[in-house]
């Protein structure tokens, strides 16, 4: 070979390419196959055609139009091609959806690696320089001057990184305690309310019955606020269920179903359906859509000692990928309430028939 | 205490579940959409439990 005769004749030599057994090779995960364009006439025209009937008696040509379409195309199953897992989507509606959520989703989106950042530091040899100087005691050790030399000698660092690396900016930094802890207003969009209950008291106290307690500071979000947030400028929202199915396409086989989210599960498509089939809001013509709101909550304790804790309700749709919810970055998880607990306080235990009762039972101040 | 630990969820959860939500429930909530177009959404609850076989 002309092109690489300064080099030794053992690099020259042709070898043979090693290939990876079959048994490793991997293939990345993909997304389901694009949908066949939907045949339905935009969206846009129904509207109009909702206005229209809402404004005027008489009937205009779109609404006709609308009215017929849908007389004349009654909901099918329709499939949409396997890709190359065999796996396939199948729907029940008129047509396929003139929106699919599923086609930008990229590998990228399912991983949070990429975009590690190194907060005031401007690399990685930036940032293991730094962790060492002010993780490591004050002591100089032999163990540390190792630890050292392990991170000067690692495969990650780069000696050109921390050439322009301002260390004592970044120092400052770190110890100004500003940098974007909140994202957005503290208090935006929260509402207090006070919770009122009812405490009953037996028979053996000195004024028995139920007494009103209020407790004031329940902090709440309004869910219907948080959705209309979501669901604007949202590309990723599922707005239609559908089947998933397997069949992998060298054998001849049945498909199976398979579950993988909450918008092809069997009950949201139930509700799906359901909701279809219910008699639509008067004058209204817009495509109905379920929303599947998934709440978890547990208390929390906030320090390691003290008795300072939470009781947040966190609240994810069911409409988005778990892969997308489960990705912390993207911030799905949304805080819809701080419950308030109950905190029982004995001030001695001589005498239960006491009256004295907000010393007995307080409520405990959380936030 | 546990009547009066349950009626004051309760009641936070009344508070949760307020006019707009069961609004939002019954009659849906028309919401304009990326696309531009309109939806009209439903809320609904759906739960996932799992754990893991007991040994």
């Amino acid at each position: 070979v002309p092109g690489d005769s300064h080099l030794p004749l053992a690099i020259r030599r042709q070898r043979r390419q090693p290939r990876l057994p079959k048994r490793f090779c991997d293939t990345l995960p993909q997304t389901s196959a694009a949908l066949p364009p939907s045949e339905q006439p935009d969206l846009p025209d129904t509207i109009n055609a909702c206005t229209a009937a809402l404004g005027s008696p008489q009937i205009s040509p779109a609404t006709t139009d609308g009215a017929q379409l849908e007389r004349c195309s009654p909901r099918r199953i329709l499939k949409s091609p396997r890709n190359i897992f065999g796996l396939f989507r199948q729907y029940h509606a008129r047509d396929f959806p003139s929106h699919d959520p599923e086609e930008l989703v990229t590998l990228h989106e399912m991983w949070d690696a990429s975009c590690a950042s190194f907060g005031p530091y401007p690399n990685q040899s930036s940032f293991l320089l730094g962790e060492w100087f002010w993780c490591e005691g004050v002591q100089k050790s032999k163990r540390s001057f190792k630890e050292l030399v392990d991170i000067i000698r690692g495969p990650e660092f780069n000696p050109a990184d921390i050439r322009e690396t301002k260390w004592d900016l970044i120092d400052d930094q770190l110890g100004s305690d500003h940098n974007e802890v909140w994202m957005d207003e503290p208090d935006a969009n929260w509402i207090r309310t006070p919770v009122t209950i009812l405490v009953p008291f037996s028979d053996r106290m000195l004024h028995p019955g139920a007494k009103e307690f209020v407790i004031s500071d329940f902090y709440h979000r309004s869910v219907v606020e948080i959705l209309r947030e979501r669901v604007e400028n949202n590309y990723h929202f599922h707005f239609d269920p559908f089947e998933l199915y397997w069949q992998p396409g060298h054998v001849p086989s049945p498909a199976t179903r398979v579950y993988n989210e909450l918008y092809n599960s069997p009950a949201f498509l139930e509700e799906h359906e359901k909701l279809q089939n219910s008699p639509k809001n008067p004058g209204c013509d817009l495509p109905r859509v379920v929303v599947g709101l998934m709440f978890a909550s547990d208390a929390t304790q906030l320090t390691s000692f003290g008795q300072t804790s939470l009781w947040p309700l966190y609240m994810q749709f069911g409409n988005e990928s778990k892969y997308r919810r489960g990705k912390p970055t993207l911030h799905l998880c949304n805080h819809v309430a701080y419950f308030q607990k109950v905190r029982l306080c004995l001030p001695s235990i001589s005498c239960p028939d006491s009256d004295d009762i907000s010393s007995f039972l307080t409520i405990s101040k959380t936030l | 205490m546990a009547h009066v630990h349950r009626e004051l969820l309760h009641a936070q959860w009344k508070i949760i579940m307020d006019d707009e939500f069961l609004e939002a429930y019954t009659q849906g909530v028309v919401i304009t959409c990326f696309d531009g177009k309109q939806r009209r959404f439903f809320l609904r609850v759906f739960t996932y439990s799992a754990d893991y076989p007991e040994k």
